[in-house]
């Protein structure tokens, strides 16, 4: 288990989580995903890429074209996906729970 | 036939380290071509916004693997270095080094004038068994040196950070053993009074 992904590296995995894809396709859906806020250039995908094949996240995969790598989630992939997923969730229910949008939100503006 | 700006990703993507263009350089260049065509499209980015983010991301993640390749060098020089053929030259140099030291120290008062003086080392100053073992350590930055050097004699590639650590350990070397043997000259042969 990785202790902490970092933002481009849990949206590569979000990116896998529904089917096997190869770089260029990740890229585009980690922007689809993440609303244009997370674009990925060459240097920074695969170097999370690398990341994510060294601590065993992900791993290579046939695709339909055989000049492509495909990358697809390993077994530890999913089960970190699922705790960062829950993680995020926590938060999210402890911020409804606790009214923190709108509390937040009228401070910005105060 | 390759575009120019194809060609100029080609030529940036020289600033990674080779295994790692290994890896990815193909499919990093796939991703550069698709997003160029994405970029020039009647919807694109344009190329400008296209240059300004792949040059940001050239820059900041080809240093990041520079430095991780040079840290992955590092560690497997360290290994392919048997450890116990080291830690036994290490001992076998280190147990007649300390021995010459405990005797030069033992006999010689001016030899580790140089650690008492400068690096003003009282507690060990008062010991010759700590005074041998500083010593007998100097004697031995060569043997790190070389275990730094030698993926740069074994690749035939210049490793910087290799070539540096090889370079600041024989530097520190020379000047240890060259400035001790200055003060072991003064005090000892010239008997300058202030060694006593």
């Amino acid at each position: 288990m990785v202790e902490q992904l970092a933002k481009s590296e849990f949206y590569i995995l979000l990116s896998l989580a529904l089917k096997k894809r190869h770089g260029y396709e990740i890229m585009k859906q980690v922007e689809r995903d993440s609303n244009q806020r997370v674009l990925l250039g060459p240097g920074t995908l695969y170097g999370s890429i690398k990341r994510l094949l060294q601590v065993g996240l992900i791993q290579e995969a046939p695709g339909e074209h055989a000049r492509r790598k495909y990358y697809t989630l390993t077994k530890a992939g999913r089960s970190s996906l699922l705790a960062e997923i829950e993680r995020y969730n926590d938060a999210v229910q402890l911020a409804k729970e606790a009214n923190l949008l709108k509390k937040l939100a009228s401070k910005l503006a105060a | 036939m390759p575009s120019y700006s194809e060609r100029l990703y080609d030529w940036l993507l020289r600033l990674y380290p080779t295994s790692y263009l290994y890896d990815f350089g193909e499919e990093m260049r796939f991703v550069f071509s698709a997003s160029l065509k994405d970029a020039t499209g009647p919807q694109g980015e344009g190329l400008l916004t296209l240059w300004r983010r792949t040059l940001a991301d050239v820059g900041k993640t080809a240093l990041r693997e520079q430095i991780s390749a040079q840290g992955e060098l590092l560690m497997n020089s360290s290994k392919s270095l048997n450890p116990n053929i080291a830690v036994a030259v290490a001992v076998l140099l280190f147990v007649p080094l300390f021995t010459l030291n405990l005797f030069a120290v033992g006999n010689y008062p001016g030899f580790d004038h140089f650690f008492r003086d400068v690096f003003s080392l009282s507690a060990y100053s008062n010991n010759p068994l700590g005074s041998a073992i500083v010593h007998a350590a100097v004697l031995l930055l060569p043997l790190g040196a070389y275990v730094a050097l030698r993926p740069v004699f074994v690749l035939r590639r210049a490793l910087p950070l290799n070539l540096l650590i090889g370079i600041l350990l024989l530097a520190a070397f020379v000047v240890f053993v060259g400035a001790m043997g200055q003060e072991a000259y003064r005090c000892d042969v010239l008997q300058i009074p202030k060694c006593d």
